[in-house]
């Protein structure tokens, strides 16, 4: 349906990953030969989140190479049995990955004659690899893949409720940033700690035009994989996590589309959460009409729903959460933030919908910070809203807003989207976007927290 | 293509065309530019300082003076704050002249008026640095919501004042009394200082 259907080099990945039980396994490249080699030469480069050893034999022989693990220091070992390495060879190299400390050589053995090559590894995963015939005669590859990094394959398509839906296996886990650009309309996603290649495939389901995948500028040393929907028209998109895979819904309202299960992970466990829904009892906050009297929805009751939603779902993952106002009442501005530093919670979330003057004028999202020390919790919250919501992206701004000023502890204040603008407005009050966004603001979270409890480790 | 086509009747097209459009852009420009003249030819001529139409007596120097409004733009779909200079009249009001020309004099082209609709001002005092400025109360009953609404609203009173020289801090009261805030977001119970986070400067 997609184009040609190309052998997938992720399944290669998949299969190529046996060592967790630390067997033996013995990858041939070319024809087995037994006849000692010499390896004269052993250079290592780094690139994208990839370690390549380029070995070089001397009468131009394949070599045999076999690969396990040893525990206590946990080392990945590569043997090279029948080959010895010559003495130009050095007993390191200093190209590393994240989760592989040093690379050293050694003859592990003179008769048989083995060469040995160790990786120590500090990360708890095991590094994938593969061995690979090199361009020239005599050229061996061992190219290794940083833990962790996923291998993206062909994508699948689906249709449902008007929207198409493409499916993307393992990438469902990965740290990713999803955007729009125009002329013509796409929608992209850039998956973190992911290498693709290059993919193009021509699409007749609208508002599908094509679908493009290739590798961006690696980010601090690993790979980037961007994925590109080409659309016919503009279209509202949506973005989430099936299990391991990796959803990318465009399509009328695909905000609307059912969510899969949440699947909670004990990840707050032990954090204090204040979730603050704006507003409240005799302040209405932005109505979506604003005649006189205003009428609603009101501001003050999408955004306790919100809340609420987010509590259930912080909940779940283990955090003791307190709300600032359960029901339809009003709290002082001050009172608020009085909450949070009471219980010196860990994060504050502020939650409220935006407006202007005039309606169906100015629509997205933004998520705003006082404090500098909150300003990278607001880009995660900020970038899961847009990703899930697919509003417009009116980016993380500071302002001296009363609840996120008087938090001494880390808070952001969300501006969801737009109660005067149609269609944003259309996505407040959906429980399916609802629940998108809930689910948004929780993962930012999660990832803030993840990163403020390991600290400036590095 | 070919040169055969290229007849004279062609060539005075172009002119003709050429002629239209010298006559559009005189009148874009003359367009542009009548309301302006307008404006200074209402002004009083300022070297002189005097014989001018205007009401208000000039300060003994007989200079006017140029005070910084900040009216509302929406830029890349984001509320925003521009600094407009606009001379005011010389006067020892020039805090109050400064919110009655945001509130009720020319707004620039591609801007809005900050101010929800209806509201005015009841006072102004400045002492120590410190701008008490008294609105009706349209300026909460008539705000319609929005955290960067409420941003526009308030800062463009507080920049406008504090660009004066008199004044650095600025508190806001509605109907004689302090309010603890406008829209649920800003907490306007005690004196602002200039802010720059809304204010787009020309690039």
């Amino acid at each position: 349906m997609i184009g040609r259907a190309r052998p997938s080099r992720a399944q290669f990945w998949r299969r190529g990953m046996p060592f967790l039980t630390a067997s033996v396994l013995v990858v041939v490249v070319a024809a087995p030969a037994f006849a000692a080699q010499t390896i004269t030469g052993v250079t290592a480069k780094a690139a994208a989140g990839q370690l390549t050893i380029l070995l070089v034999t001397a009468d131009k022989g394949p070599l045999q190479v076999k690969s396990f693990e040893l525990p206590d220091p946990r080392r990945l070992v590569f043997d090279l049995s029948g080959a010895a390495l010559a003495k130009e060879v050095p007993a390191s190299l200093s190209a590393t990955l994240p989760g592989i400390k040093q690379v050293r050589l050694g003859q592990f053995s003179a008769d048989p004659a083995i060469a040995r090559i160790v990786l120590n590894l500090t990360g708890e995963e095991t590094p994938r690899w593969q061995v690979r015939r090199g361009e020239k005669a005599g050229e061996t590859l061992i190219v290794i893949r940083a833990a962790g990094s996923v291998e993206l394959g062909t994508p699948s398509l689906k249709r449902e409720a008007g929207c198409v839906l493409l499916r993307l296996a393992g990438a469902g886990n990965l740290k990713r940033s999803v955007g729009v650009l125009d002329e013509p309309h796409r929608v992209y996603a850039d998956l973190e700690n992911a290498s693709v290649e290059w993919y193009k495939a021509d699409c007749d389901q609208a508002p599908l035009r094509a679908i493009r995948m290739g590798p961006q500028e690696p980010k601090d040393g690993q790979p980037v994989a961007r994925v590109v929907l080409e659309l016919r028209e503009k279209q509202a998109h949506t973005v989430f996590a099936d299990g391991t895979d990796l959803v990318i819904a465009v399509g009328p309202q695909p905000w609307a589309l059912p969510l899969p299960d949440y699947a909670a992970a004990g990840r707050l466990k032990g954090k204090v959460i204040v979730v603050d829904p704006g507003h409240g009892g005799k302040d209405i906050g932005a109505p979506a009409v604003s005649s006189s009297p205003p009428s609603g929805p009101y501001e003050k009751n999408v955004v306790l729903e919100l809340g609420q939603r987010l509590t259930a779902l912080l909940k779940a993952e283990g955090a003791s959460v307190t709300m600032t106002r359960e029901d339809d009442t009003f709290v002082a501005l001050q009172d608020r933030a009085a909450i949070a530093n009471k219980l010196d919670a860990d994060a504050l979330v502020s939650i409220h919908c935006n407006s202007c003057e005039r309606p169906n004028t100015l629509c997205g999202t933004s998520v705003y910070y006082d404090h500098p020390h909150s300003a990278q919790f607001a880009a995660l919250v900020q970038s899961e809203l847009i990703a899930a919501l697919g509003t417009a992206d009116k980016g993380v701004r500071n302002a001296n807003f009363a609840v996120i000023r008087r938090t001494t502890g880390p808070g952001v204040l969300v501006e969801t989207a737009f109660i005067n603008y149609d269609e944003d407005r259309q996505r407040l009050l959906n429980p399916n976007a609802q629940e998108r966004a809930a689910r948004a603001i929780a993962q930012g979270l999660i990832e803030y927290l993840r990163g403020a409890t390991k600290g400036p480790s590095e | 293509m070919s040169t055969r086509k290229r007849s004279p009747s062609r060539g005075s097209r172009t002119v003709l065309v050429v002629l239209l459009l010298v006559i559009a852009a005189l009148s874009a420009a003359l367009w542009r530019i009548y309301p302006e003249y307008q404006r200074l030819k209402q002004r009083p001529s300022r070297p002189a300082g005097r014989g001018g139409t205007h009401s208000r007596e000039p300060e003994p120097a007989g200079r006017s003076v140029t005070a910084t409004l900040f009216f509302t733009r929406v830029v890349d779909g984001k509320q925003r704050l521009v600094a407009v200079r606009r001379e005011l009249p010389p006067g020892l009001g020039v805090a109050r002249a400064s919110l009655d020309e945001l509130i009720e004099g020319k707004v620039p082209a591609g801007c809005e008026r900050p101010l929800p609709l209806g509201t005015k001002l009841l006072g102004v005092t400045v002492a120590d640095g410190l701008a008490t400025v008294d609105f009706s109360q349209q300026l909460v009953s008539g705000f319609r919501g929005g955290s960067d609404n409420e941003g526009v609203v308030v800062f463009s009173i507080v920049n406008t004042l504090t660009s004066l020289p008199t004044v650095d801090r600025v508190q806001i009261l509605v109907e004689g009394k302090p309010v603890s805030t406008i829209g649920g977001h800003l907490d306007t119970s005690a004196p602002f200082r200039y802010d720059g986070e809304l204010v787009l400067f020309p690039s």
